[in-house]
């Protein structure tokens, strides 16, 4: 049997498995918010995962395993912060999102902003976190079409529509039952998949230091933190990866909504630390080891299908390769549940069919999946090279425009509405301005002034601006102060 | 009306990790102690993730 026909049988078990599930949690969906959010019917492995693995994508197991291997351990520090972010989210605003939510039956994070803020941010949210996360679709679908280029030589498009239908479909099913199980699973294969990569790579490099000896040849600067890239970029990104995850990824931050128990909250921070740890720490390891098994590559972003190709037996790289499809299904899911709800709940039912029933809401849920899902793959059809930047950009959008609002909205009663809305609307033109600064002055939307990344830039505007224009308008009503600052758990949750 | 309680000892823990590890992000031509890497890439990229498990831990128990 030829390394092709293994590798398509593992992935096609795989896509059964999945599919399996969308049909499985098909009944329990009844209405738009099981389907959205699932609240108080998901228990911690499954939220603590879904968090973990909608954060982590096809930018971790193919961009940054490709990023490491050229840039060397100046990247390390992006990516423990990556693995830190589980603490800076669940910590700063998990519990408060899960008391407020529980309080406003929200279902979505611009419901968050809107209660805050008032209508005007909640829309500008909502169109933010859309317009910056179908790129971010995109992005996954090329890696993976990348992948079954490489591997299975499967054409490109057809591979995207493939895997692509796959995630659609599931998604549709089983709404965020299927969203978080699936990504429980692939959690799992993602943890598997490194077991079983990691003492490969370090065996064929010779072990820890032999590797790190033949590094050094292959990449001198790249042998520590500090070599080979300006020392505001390294510590940009260990800033950014980490702490900023608290307003740049609502795809992931959503989970918090999905419980309004204080116990399985904590858990679930536990299950998820403990499972982005081990894959970036396992992650780094393999990285140098690329660069020491593959000096030469000519696309950074296929170092990980050639490792499996060219270590694995191909049943073992199978399952390897089915944990790095996973990593970018687990993000293509939520952020298409993401964008439908916020289509949905913030647009829709707000602003289009007023007092729309559950079973309307769901089905107009499930059609804006499937738009958004289209929408990615022909966006993904013909997309600009590197995975792992296309990410970024809408990240460090969402990251400048939300990460101060919503940590000063959700601790600081004296944020008022105007100072919210002013802090998003500036975080996000100040990032996009840096973006632009850096394109017209280094020719790339990846180099920028001072080294100094879009996302803290825009950042630090957005905390001026808030607390300034906050301090200079009147405090916001008892009614919304009490709804976010009165930390009584509400009544009727269970203990 | 209950007050929220800020995460205070967690807050230390996230300004620590933070700044020192910046600091040891900055810290140039530092030789090799052991395994061909530097103390910066030991701390950062391997002994970091034990600090960063024990502290989401100790938030888990105490809520701090």
């Amino acid at each position: 049997m030829s390394a092709t026909t293994q590798y398509i049988i593992v992935i096609v078990a795989y896509f059964i498995a999945m599919l399996g599930i969308g049909f499985l949690f098909n009944n329990k969906v009844t209405s738009d918010k099981d389907y959205f959010i699932a609240k108080d019917k998901l228990n911690a492995p499954a939220i603590g995962f879904s968090f973990s693995a909608t954060q982590m994508s096809g930018s971790t197991y193919m961009g940054t395993v490709g990023s490491i291997r050229t840039l060397g351990y100046a990247f390390i520090p992006a990516a423990i912060s990556s693995a830190a972010a589980p603490w800076f989210c669940y910590v700063l605003v998990g519990d408060r999102i899960r008391k407020v939510s529980a309080r406003l039956k929200s279902v979505t994070m611009a419901d968050i902003f809107e209660a805050r803020f008032g209508k005007v941010a909640g829309l500008l949210a909502t169109i933010i976190m859309m317009v910056a996360s179908v790129p971010t679709i995109a992005a996954q679908l090329k890696a993976a079409g990348n992948s079954f280029e490489v591997l299975l030589g499967i054409p490109y498009i057809a591979a995207l529509f493939i895997f692509g239908g796959i995630v659609i479909l599931y998604t549709i099913l089983g709404g965020m039952f299927a969203v978080a199980w699936t990504d429980l699973i692939q959690g799992i294969l993602m943890i598997c998949g490194f077991v079983i990569l990691l003492p490969v790579v370090l065996t064929n490099c010779g072990g820890f230091t032999a590797m790190h000896e033949a590094y050094a040849q292959f990449n001198p600067a790249g042998i520590s933190i500090s070599g080979s890239q300006p020392m505001m970029w390294v510590i940009s990104g260990f800033l950014v990866w980490g702490f900023f995850q608290v307003g740049g990824q609502p795809a992931a931050t959503t989970r918090f909504l999905t419980t309004s128990n204080e116990k399985t909250l904590k858990s679930a921070l536990v299950y998820s630390i403990l499972f982005e740890s081990f894959i970036f720490l396992a992650l780094a390891v393999i990285s140098i080891g690329a660069g020491v098994l593959l000096p030469v590559v000519e696309n950074s972003d296929m170092a990980l299908p050639m490792l499996i190709q060219g270590y694995l037996p191909p049943i073992v790289g199978g399952i390897v390769l089915a944990a790095a499809l996973g990593a970018m299904m687990s993000t293509i899911d939520s952020v298409l549940l993401m964008v439908s709800s916020l289509f949905v709940n913030n647009i829709y039912e707000k602003y289009i069919k007023k007092g729309e029933n559950a079973k309307s809401g769901l089905n107009a849920g499930r059609i804006t999946t499937i738009v958004v899902g289209v929408l990615g793959l022909l966006v993904a059809i013909n997309p600009p090279d590197a995975v792992l930047w296309i990410i970024t950009t809408g990240f460090s959008l969402m990251a400048a425009a939300f990460t101060f609002p919503l940590l000063l909205g959700l601790w600081w009663p004296r944020t008022t509405k105007a100072g919210g809305l002013a802090g998003i609307v500036t975080g996000s033109i100040a990032c996009l301005a840096w973006y632009i600064a850096g394109y017209v002055l280094y020719g790339s939307l990846s180099k920028w002034i001072g080294g100094i990344w879009p996302a803290i830039f825009g950042s630090v505007i957005s905390l001026v601006v808030t607390v300034v224009v906050s301090l200079a308008t009147k405090p916001d009503s008892k009614e919304v102060l009490d709804v976010f600052f009165d930390d009584t758990e509400v009544e009727g949750e269970p203990a | 009306m209950k007050k929220p309680k800020f995460p205070v000892v967690s807050l230390v823990l996230m300004l620590i990790y933070l700044i020192g590890g910046s600091i040891l992000c900055a810290l140039p031509n530092l030789p090799a102690i052991a395994g061909g890497i530097d103390i910066a890439v030991w701390i950062i990229g391997y002994v970091g993730y034990v600090y960063v498990i024990l502290a989401c831990l100790y938030y888990a128990k105490k809520g701090k």
